[in-house]
């Protein structure tokens, strides 16, 4: 016997599966400013951070190792001679003997900042000599078999771009544990170098235009607290003397396909 | 015994899932519990997210019970997916409680494909 309960109850409204995405309309479009800027001033910060950690372990360390060495070697020396009275005597025999060590130490330093102080100055100062990169869609969200051509454009300060490319990638993230033991695993499903026409490029501002077309039969946008699919646009400038600049600008790819 | 039938298997997104599911009798159950839901699997242990549920109760007493259903799927998915290291499963599960514990549950997969959009312009 058919029951008159043609339709279902939506039990709650779901969260969204699609990513957040932070956007601004303009009149040519939308604009979506990089993510990845950010995470390029942090590791500035981080590696000077880590520079200045190692630095005073290393410091205290040392310090540590000539007291317990002075003390042990004088108090040796006066013990061995019967006369605690001299361990003053002991002591000062004990410093000049290894002040080799002590200087070979300081050169050691010396040559652990210089390589702290070139790490610094490609990573850091390469990400303050840029503002983050824009990227200019004239329709937003993309789907699947959309193409569109795009624009990027970057402010700089007195860098000299000498190429620029663009990729679009697709990636799979699922994690997995939780707490302390919490991993993330990344699997690229999808890549595609993209032309790229360099429209500006001074050594203050730089600007490119790229086409990209979303594969038919790739996935959707996807996202919950644990897996997540995302497509991003990677735009990398190749500069003059520094390190290259990768902007990674997040696409919102909506489940429908057009023919 | 459960059986369950969709008028279609692939169903695109903010499309209608039309299907009916059938308890034949063994038994009078409390009660019948239809739940549309899906799944996202990767390295967790995935969890069931229902979108709707339908519960009949009392259930009539036939040789036979037909439970028609209707539900429109949300508009942004997901879709599924069968990935590298995800995958996406969309499923209606049919849940007899027959009382003193004893139950019986069947699921059957659908697919929830991207909508495909006829009236867009390239440029």
């Amino acid at each position: 016997m058919p029951m008159q309960q043609p339709r279902m109850p939506f039990l709650r409204q779901q969260a969204s599966v699609l990513p957040l995405i932070a956007t601004k309309p303009v009149p040519q479009g939308v604009l979506v400013v990089e993510q990845s800027h950010r995470r390029d001033l942090l590791m500035g910060v981080g590696v000077l951070a880590a520079f200045v950690g190692v630095m005073v372990l290393f410091m205290l360390g040392i310090m540590l190792y000539f007291l317990i060495f002075f003390g042990v070697a004088a108090a040796l020396g006066a013990m061995l001679q019967g006369r605690w009275e001299n361990v003053a005597h002991w002591a000062e025999m004990v410093r000049d003997n290894v002040s080799g060590t002590a200087t070979i130490a300081g050169y050691v330093l010396l040559a652990f900042g210089a390589y702290a102080i070139v790490v610094l100055w490609r990573t850091e100062l390469t990400a303050t000599r840029a503002e983050p990169g824009e990227l200019l869609v004239a329709r937003w969200p993309l789907r699947l078999g959309q193409r569109e051509q795009v624009r990027v454009r970057r402010k700089l300060r007195n860098l000299r771009v000498t190429r620029a490319t663009a990729t679009l990638v697709c990636e799979e993230r699922a994690s997995s544990g939780s707490g302390e033991a919490d991993k993330i695993h990344v699997e690229t499903v999808y890549t595609a170098p993209l032309p790229v026409s360099l429209v500006v490029a001074q050594k203050d501002y730089v600007e490119l235009l790229t086409s990209l077309t979303i594969p038919q039969t790739g996935p959707p946008s996807f996202t919950t607290y644990n897996n997540s699919i995302s497509w991003s646009l990677v735009v990398r400038l190749e500069v003059a003397s520094f390190l290259p600049l990768e902007s990674h600008f997040p696409i919102l790819v909506l489940p429908e396909v057009l023919p | 015994v459960i059986d369950i039938s969709l008028q279609q298997l692939h169903v695109p997104v903010g499309d209608w899932l039309k299907g009916t599911a059938w308890w034949t009798y063994s038994g009078h159950p409390r009660s019948m519990t239809l739940c549309v839901g899906w799944q996202s699997i990767g390295f967790d242990p995935p969890t069931h997210n229902p979108v709707a549920e339908l519960v009949v109760a009392p259930v009539p007493v036939v040789a036979r019970v037909a439970v028609p259903f209707e539900l429109q799927l949300p508009a942004e998915g997901p879709a599924s997916y069968h990935g590298k290291l995800i995958r996406i499963q969309w499923e209606v599960l049919v849940r007899v409680d027959l009382g003193l514990l004893l139950k019986e549950v069947k699921a059957l997969p659908f697919f929830v494909v991207p909508r495909p959009l006829t009236a867009f312009a390239q440029p």
